[in-house]
């Protein structure tokens, strides 16, 4: 049993580590950019972490890593707008920059079902599908500024276009990857639905 | 130029944030705060995006990787290629990597994590690993982890006592199953009870203030207060269900002294009370004593001597049978 724990406690640590080391600087960033205070960002983010160990505790041991980044992003993010709006009752700030009903957007904190478990474990396959899917611009302004990491204005050199016809893509690349995710069942599997809405 | 989708604009909004050059301008942090507020699926739609954000990030260290699968794919092929080989490898050596990293953190972890209890009736001062202090009651565990970014403590059973160290850098945190009480000023008392007719967390702020919040999940809803100096509540998974302000509060941390300052609790609640102080429970044996109301100052560093305390001041007879500490009425 003791021996369990430990094991289950050293997988916890190493998917954490990993997924830190891989996203840490751009989970810093965008909820810095949320909170808009670097060391605000720091406690969301280790509050954020500190409830993908909980998470990642109460699960089997197969949760694979792509699944739990997905779940970082999202609890990140709510976790930022959570602060925001805490922020703004404590402050009683002006009401258009209060983040309102962010309840609604929290990340359930439960464990997925066998069906659920089962379609996350699938994520990284499906997205690969979805990206092989996209049509032929989307997919390469994809496949150049988020697999290769190239700047939008080399794409657009590249491919001949505009730099804000490169963003537009990209967005529209994004919207239906998410879409995709959507209709095959794998966001809400991820539990990144409404708890409020159900 | 075309009408965006919802999913157009929260996926430019999730770009933006991610991967814009510059932090978000006044009037930008504006917009975005009413367009995710717009409506439940604004939220929800930004929410997914950013969790989007996170698998394609594992999907660019795997084209790392593989560049060449990608870089094949910049030409249009309705080839698709076999992904296994590439992956195996990928994950082989990913493994290897984590393996070692994971070693040295669950080492680090191990040596910055630290337990502290007290068995029956110990009452106990220790101090934590930052210099800030704990102060144990009866049959209590706590555990502190120490980070750059925090402190980190657990209640995992009984009340302690936090007189906390400042470090603005590294907020004090003490978790009471998934509620979260942060630190703002410097003391405060926590039980948490588990009995036959308590499963809540008594919470009293003696000086400064702390935040406490709960996320919600399960059966409870988030919920979030602030509480200032000589507040005391009683908080469950669902919320606040009771609240006390003023002088009275102070009675909560008698155990610091040795007694158990009871203010206008029923025999029940005593009994109970009394019951974490001995291996020998105290029992009501009628049950008009159930609803009874006493005030009093109890010595626990002896059950027998506190329960004749109790049987001068209530209509009580006590029976010290061979299990059990025993009330009848009289």
């Amino acid at each position: 049993m003791a021996d369990a724990d430990s094991d289950n406690e050293a997988r916890t640590a190493k998917v954490v580590t990993e997924l830190i080391r891989i996203h840490g600087s751009q989970l810093q960033l965008m909820v810095t950019r949320i909170v808009r205070d670097p060391g605000v960002a720091q406690q969301v983010l280790q509050d954020t972490y500190l409830n993908l160990v909980q998470r990642l505790r109460q699960e089997d041991s197969t949760t694979p890593i792509a699944n739990a980044a997905g779940y970082l992003f999202c609890a990140a993010t709510t976790n930022a707008l959570y602060h925001v709006r805490r922020e703004a009752e404590n402050r009683r700030m002006s009401p258009e920059i209060v983040v309102d009903d962010v309840a609604a957007v929290r990340v359930p904190d439960r464990a997925p079902g066998p069906a659920k478990a089962e379609a996350m474990r699938n994520v990284i396959e499906e997205l690969n599908d979805l990206v092989d899917r996209l049509p032929e611009k989307q997919h390469r302004v994809f496949v150049a500024g988020k697999l290769q990491g190239r700047p939008y204005r080399e794409i657009a050199m590249e491919l001949g276009i505009e730099e804000a016809s490169v963003q537009n893509l990209m967005t529209r690349a994004l919207a239906n990857l998410r879409a995709g995710l959507v209709e095959r069942g794998i966001e809400s599997a991820l539990a990144f639905d409404d708890p409020l809405g159900q | 130029m075309p009408k965006q989708s919802l999913n157009e604009q929260a996926a430019g909004w999730a770009e933006r944030i991610l991967c814009g050059r510059d932090d978000l301008t006044e009037a930008e942090h504006a917009d975005f705060s009413k367009w995710v507020n717009t409506s439940t699926q604004h939220r929800e739609a930004f929410v997914g995006q950013t969790g989007l954000a996170g698998f394609v990030g594992v999907l660019k260290v795997q084209a790392k990787r593989q560049g060449s699968r990608w870089r094949e794919r910049l030409v249009p092929s309705n080839v698709r290629r076999p992904r296994w080989t590439a992956r195996a490898a990928f994950g082989i050596a990913a493994s290897v990597i984590v393996v070692a990293i994971a070693g040295l953190v669950v080492r680090a972890w191990v040596e910055r994590t630290h337990y502290y209890s007290t068995a029956l009736g110990e009452l106990r001062e220790v101090q934590l690993a930052d210099g800030s202090i704990a102060v144990l009651n009866t049959r209590t565990k706590i555990q502190m982890h120490t980070g750059s970014h925090g402190r980190f403590v657990e209640l995992l059973a009984g009340e302690a006592l936090f007189k906390v160290r400042s470090d603005p850098a590294r907020p004090f945190i003490v978790t009471v199953q998934s509620t979260q009480i942060r630190v703002i000023g410097t003391q405060f008392n926590v039980y948490r009870r588990h009995d036959s007719q308590h499963n809540d967390v008594l919470l009293t702020v003696l000086n400064g203030a702390v935040d406490v919040s709960d996320p919600g999940g399960g059966a409870g809803l988030p919920w979030h207060r602030v509480l200032h100096r000589d507040v005391e509540v009683t908080f469950s998974r669902t919320g606040v269900t009771a609240e006390r302000q003023g002088d009275a509060i102070q009675k909560s941390t008698g155990w610091l002294r040795r007694v158990l300052e009871v203010e206008n609790l029923t025999l029940a609640d005593v009994a109970a009370e009394l019951s974490r102080y001995s291996d020998t429970p105290v029992v009501l044996a009628d049950s008009r004593l159930q609803d009874t109301r006493i005030v009093a100052t109890l010595d626990i560093r002896s059950i027998p001597t506190a329960l004749s305390q109790l049987e001068a001041i209530a209509p009580i007879r006590v029976e010290h049978a061979r299990n059990a500490y025993v009330l009848h009425y009289r």
